[in-house]
């Protein structure tokens, strides 16, 4: 008896061992772990992670990944303000990146994280607390042949001045110290003045590497000396002349003649214009390009010259930020499903007092690969020839979508190549005045860089 | 090289589209299987606490 005993002590310990060992295999082969600590323990060489679950979750999984020294990429909204600040602090002091809450995009040594277009590498480095305004700037300088050495969003709030730039601040540490990077842009909208503050010393103290600034929605340009442009569009022209002078002006002469097109192909008139975004930076910066042209801006972005309104309403001028919390609680962001803005924009384009329609169509990685057959469904614009919707595509050659732009060119839409020229490309459709247009170009696009 | 991600590894925690992109880029994606804890009537949790 006591050796049967024995014998089925020793059985049930093989057994549990062989299980155990069946249990991680597949584990391993899946590569999914129970835990954090689980996952770690079996891959102690991970150094980033990216977070994705609802807001309201992220501040125990993000704590646990800091104690165990590790860089975040927390793409979740709807993470309170304080447990942002206290998880950045924390970060810190450990000398760690915490890209996020709202992290919208990162492209680090080449690899995109969240929403990001396969850009060429290169000496450009970006720190940006916006996605859609990382986008279009990578994307801008792809287009004239320029490449990012590292992009990293840190999260839409990270230049309020409660945040203070914390991350901004480290991103630039990370980006002085990187030897692939000779060039560095910072990009936010509406920051705040102390948080600023904070990165124009940090830049003038400790960065040996040029900077350049674009913060949309900042009432004073002065930045002590330090180089701030006002559109995304003027920044890569900038970044751009940081390599070759003739780079840029061959680009500004792409952007010049397209003007023409659009002035010959359409008539300017009366009307409204609706300007419907999946980015949020690029609803910002359109709001301050149709301010700068004397046009009366509603939006359900802050800003000091549009006037707060819900988004539902349709009057007047709108610029409409789809990727704003109000919409995405409960639903993915829009740069996955466009659905609801691509509603309002077949609505939009169907209302006699809408002059023009402007959307972004936003490519890379986290866009469904049928984005552009999508578009043109439910916006019904195929076959027919629309000349009132204005289309930023945000994408290079090589992303996957890219394939379809022939169908959305075919259909008529216009598609300017930055979203600040399709803004001032919409002037000339409302007004007509081609002394307007031509100030603008000189105004956010031409000098601003000089 | 910034060293975040020189072994080409990284960790996701919640939707798996982003772990299928970095695939795509090649990236070796560890996941965690991660769904909300459930939610517990503050009463409850008042009464389990008095227990426990």
């Amino acid at each position: 008896m006591v050796i049967a005993l024995r014998a089925l002590e020793e059985a049930s310990k093989f057994i549990g061992l062989a299980r155990e060992m069946i249990e991680g295999l597949s584990q391993q082969r899946a590569g999914r772990y129970r835990s954090i600590e689980d996952a770690l323990a079996s891959n102690p060489d991970i150094k980033l992670a990216v977070i994705s679950v609802p807001g309201r979750y992220v501040e125990g999984l993000a704590r646990e990944l800091i104690e165990r020294n590790v860089n975040l990429f927390i793409f979740s909204d709807h993470v309170p303000l304080e447990v942002e600040i206290e998880l950045k602090r924390k970060a810190l002091e450990r000398g760690l990146l915490v890209m996020g809450p709202d992290a919208g995009t990162s492209i680090l040594e080449g690899v995109g994280f969240g929403f990001a277009n396969r850009v060429r590498r290169g000496q450009i480095g970006l720190v940006g607390s916006t996605g859609s305004g990382l986008q279009e700037v990578t994307t801008v300088l792809d287009g004239m042949g320029l490449g990012v050495s590292n992009a990293i969003g840190v999260g839409g709030r990270d230049l309020k001045d409660q945040v203070g730039g914390m991350m901004t601040v480290q991103a630039l540490r990370t980006l002085q110290n990187d030897p692939e990077t000779e060039v560095i842009a910072v990009i936010s909208k509406s920051p705040g003045p102390s948080a600023v503050s904070k990165v124009v010393e940090f830049v003038k103290k400790e960065v040996r590497k040029p900077v350049i600034f674009c913060l949309l929605g900042l009432d004073s340009r002065d930045l002590g000396g330090l180089k701030n442009v006002p559109t995304l569009t003027s920044l890569a022209l900038e970044l751009a002349r940081a390599f070759d002078e003739s780079v840029a002006q061959r680009q500004l002469d792409r952007f010049s003649n397209f003007v023409d097109s659009v002035k010959e192909r359409v008539r300017g008139g009366d009307g409204f214009v609706r300007a419907l975004y999946c980015g949020g930076t690029l609803a910002t910066e359109t709001i301050e390009l149709l301010c700068g042209a004397g046009l009366k801006v509603r939006s359900n972005i802050e800003h000091r010259c549009a006037e707060l309104l819900r988004a539902a309403e349709a009057a007047g001028h709108l610029v409409i930020d789809y990727g704003a919390e109000e919409f995405t609680e409960g639903r993915p962001h829009p740069i996955i499903d466009p659905s609801l803005r691509n509603s309002r924009a077949s609505e939009e384009l169907r209302r006699p007092e809408v002059k023009l329609v402007i959307i972004d169509v936003v490519a890379g990685t986290g866009a469904p690969a049928d984005l552009i057959e999508r578009t043109i469904k439910v916006l019904g614009i195929d076959g027919l020839h629309v000349e009132k919707l204005v289309v930023r595509y945000v994408g290079t050659p090589s992303d996957p979508q890219s394939s379809d732009l022939p169908r959305l060119e075919k259909s008529g839409a216009i598609i300017a190549p930055t979203n600040a020229i399709a803004a001032i490309t919409s002037v000339h459709m409302l007004t007509g005045q081609t002394g307007l247009v031509e100030e603008l170009l000189m105004k956010y696009i031409i000098r601003s860089g000089r | 090289m910034i060293r975040m991600i020189e072994n080409r590894k990284v960790l996701n925690i919640g939707l798996s589209l982003f772990a299928e992109e970095l695939r795509h880029q090649g990236i070796d994606v560890v996941e965690v299987d991660w769904s909300p804890p459930p939610e517990i009537e503050e009463d409850l949790k008042d009464i389990l606490n008095k227990l426990l």
